[in-house]
């Protein structure tokens, strides 16, 4: 079963010609073929798939994302109200430089295939470098159908006004491979949402790599949202790689999929560095959602604090696994783990595993992960306020999700995501 | 308004309350003071519609409707408002949010208009200055990190949103220092009205002070077992329980 998928990307892959024709990225794309025959499939046996069911996507004939429904092109990348960002548009995998803003000396964007000499050099130096060895074949697999990504740069020393929003949406069936560099120079300040969002009925595939950089001092608001529904298999990989005394907050959003996985790594390259990761992933119905956040501290006095909060119902499952591997040099990190789940059904599965691998005697760790069910007396108090038992279960499950979205300071990207939880929480059969 | 006949109730096998009587007039205020564990919070629970409450025998009706079968909102969509004497926290829940739940929910059972985003907002404010809450309350979370009288005050807030035909108070007074316990009394005092009924469970006299019953009971053992005029308060401060329990 796993050979079909294998077999058919493998073949993909060998005759495959990018979008806008560029050649200079084919070295990686060859290098992205060979690892990814050499790599494993998924399966129960791997650890890092164990608690995923990837057997709908292994017996897929993988095919390349056809041409574009533009009807669904509009409705997906509209305007999120009061929002007010810089905006770069990826249509099923291909960055379109029409449907983006203009860029000027603080933040600009460039297409890997209209990279000049100097681009292409900072594009080569970055690409594929910041995700740490191991296997990844679906990293592999977007490096063997690497297409048109985008280079994002901040000018050091800037401090962007509005956010930057990296959108990527799925009109069409096939498999898509966004594909996004991110550098935040030093001493800049910056907010950068990387959204990805699929038609509902749209058996889309995406194997979506990003890579930030943040530079000395930097500071990144890195928001990270993947909105799935049924039939969208969304699979992620996110490196953020911190300089010296920088500071990086992650807001991680993973609702619905068929398959909605993210990797997320922190690697703490630069002591003195702040890493704050908040996170939330739901699955009801089938849907299958996962979050592995590794955090590397490889150098002495840093700080992490991670707060998640998960939810399965109805028959969905919800993974979390974090890591946070305090390296021998990291003496004087503080790192504090804290992962709170909800099983709202007997047919949901969740599973949340906390792991830290200490190396450093001289640390300061914690972690903590719950699984419990929405507390009986809250929602007999809600009920003696004239809600229904529906309605207080759904505001208990909002609430203990929209703890994450206030921890957003943006205000008008947690009021957008407010819609879709909604209607995550209502009506669900947990019988 | 309230009438509640030969009640006997309980939770898991455990009989509580043990055939007690109690009618409340519309505009009465009726104040119900025992010895702890005598059964009062139960009466409130079992009157509000808390799960695992086991009616055994008896009737709660409010105006002739019985309330005895309905699910805990429905009887708030009649008109019971229970303040808990332990109000429950509800993080990520804004107070604005869940009281606009809850108003909506209520108001368009009874039948009123389901006041527009702006009016409600001038609603909520109003009445959280009246119960002397900062208007940063309405913004956080349900009760999430509120102090003990602060809770309290939000359950009259509350009661002042939803009006209420009947309400029941179980020890709102305990825990709230003198400047709170005012506060708290003024809000009930405020609501007074001859087509509104008040059941005010108190362990002590105290709270009686500021809001003057018409009617005193002493529960004890599951039953109401003495009942008098607001003079009984008193009695009881000075006297303890023992002499009613030892005469029941
Ligand atoms: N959940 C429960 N399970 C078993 N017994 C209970 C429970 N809750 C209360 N009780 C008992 O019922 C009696 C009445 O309690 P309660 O109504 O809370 O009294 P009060 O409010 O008058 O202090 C007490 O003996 C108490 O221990
Ligand atoms: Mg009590």
């Amino acid at each position: 079963m796993a050979e079909q998928f294998k077999d058919s990307a493998s073949a993909l892959a060998s005759t495959f010609v990018p979008s806008k024709g560029e050649q200079w990225l084919s070295a990686q794309r060859k290098q992205g073929s060979a690892a990814f025959s050499g790599a494993a499939m998924p399966s129960r046996r791997i650890e890092q798939f164990k608690y995923n069911n990837f057997n709908d996507l292994l017996k897929q004939n993988i095919s390349l994302a056809g041409a574009s429904d533009q009807a669904l092109v509009a409705e997906l990348t509209a305007e999120i109200p009061g929002l007010n960002a810089h905006r770069f548009v990826f249509v099923d995998g291909v960055f379109q430089p029409e449907l983006s803003s203009a860029t000027d000396a603080d933040v600009s964007a460039t297409a890997f295939s209209t990279a000049d000499d100097a681009q292409q050099a900072v594009i080569s130096d970055l690409l594929g470098k910041l995700v740490p060895e191991g296997d990844r074949p679906f990293v592999a697999l977007a490096d063997s159908l690497l297409d048109d990504g985008v280079l994002l740069e901040v000018a050091a020393g800037a401090d962007l006004q509005k956010p930057v929003q990296l959108l990527s949406v799925r009109t069409t069936t096939g498999v898509a491979t966004p594909r996004l560099l991110v550098k935040i120079g030093d001493g800049a300040r910056a907010s950068v949402i990387e959204q990805y969002q699929c038609a509902d009925g749209v058996q889309a595939f995406d194997s979506a790599v990003s890579e930030l950089d943040l530079g000395a001092n930097a500071e990144l608001h890195h928001y990270r949202i993947a909105l799935g529904n049924d039939s969208y298999t969304h699979i992620g990989t996110s490196v953020a790689h911190q300089g010296r005394d920088s500071r990086y907050r992650a807001y991680v959003i993973n609702t619905g999929g068929a398959i909605n996985r993210l990797d997320h790594v922190v690697d703490v390259r630069g002591s003195g560095s702040n890493s704050q990761m908040f996170g939330a992933y739901l699955a009801r119905a089938k849907q299958q959602v996962d979050i592995h956040l590794c955090v590397e501290h490889a150098v002495p006095n840093c700080d992490s604090q991670e707060t998640y909060r998960g939810m399965a119902a109805e028959s969905g499952k919800a993974v979390f696994n974090g890591r946070i591997q305090i390296h021998k040099d990291a003496q004087k990190t503080d790192a504090q783990l804290s992962c709170r789940n909800l099983l709202l059904s007997n047919k949901a599965e969740l599973n949340a595993k906390p792991e830290l691998e200490i190396y450093a005697d001289d640390v300061k760790c914690a972690h903590g992960a719950t699984v419990g069910q929405l507390d009986p007396e809250s929602i007999f108090y809600m009920r003696t306020r004239g809600l229904s038992e529906e309605k207080a279960r759904a505001l208990l499950s909002y609430g203990f999700i929209n703890e994450v979205l206030l921890a957003m300071p943006l205000e008008p990207l947690a009021d957008f995501l407010r819609t879709p939880m909604d209607a995550f929480f209502a009506n669900q059969d947990n019988s | 308004m309230l009438k509640v006949e030969n009640l006997c109730a309980g939770i898991e096998e455990k009989t509580i309350l043990q055939g007690l009587n109690i009618t409340v007039n519309p505009g009465e205020v009726h104040a119900i003071m025992g010895p702890n564990g005598a059964g009062k919070s139960t009466l409130s629970y079992v009157l509000g519609g808390r799960p695992g409450y086991e009616v055994s025998s008896g009737s709660a009706e409010l105006d002739g409707v019985d309330l005895l079968d309905m699910e805990p909102e429905d009887r708030a969509k009649e008109g019971v408002f229970l303040a808990f004497q332990y109000p429950v926290e509800v993080p990520g829940v804004s107070n604005m949010e869940f009281l606009k739940a809850a108003v909506e929910s209520v108001y368009a059972a009874r039948g009123w208009d389901v006041p527009s985003t702006v009016d409600f907002m001038k609603l909520a404010r109003e009445a959280c200055a009246q119960v002397q809450l900062p208007l940063d309350f309405l913004k956080r979370g349900v009760n999430e990190g509120f102090s003990g009288g602060e809770r309290k005050r939000n359950e009259i807030l509350q009661m002042m949103m939803l009006k209420p035909k009947l309400c029941l108070l179980d020890e709102t007074d305990s825990g709230l220092d003198i400047d709170a316990l005012q506060v708290v009394a003024e809000g009930v005092n405020s609501m007074r009205s001859p087509d509104r009924a008040f059941v005010v469970v108190t362990h002590y006299q105290r709270l009686l002070d500021y809001i003057v019953p018409d009617f005193v009971h002493v529960l004890a053992d599951g039953k109401i077992v003495k009942s008098g005029g607001a003079e009984l308060a008193l009695e009881l401060e000075e006297k303890g329980y023992g002499w009613i329990e030892g005469a029941a």
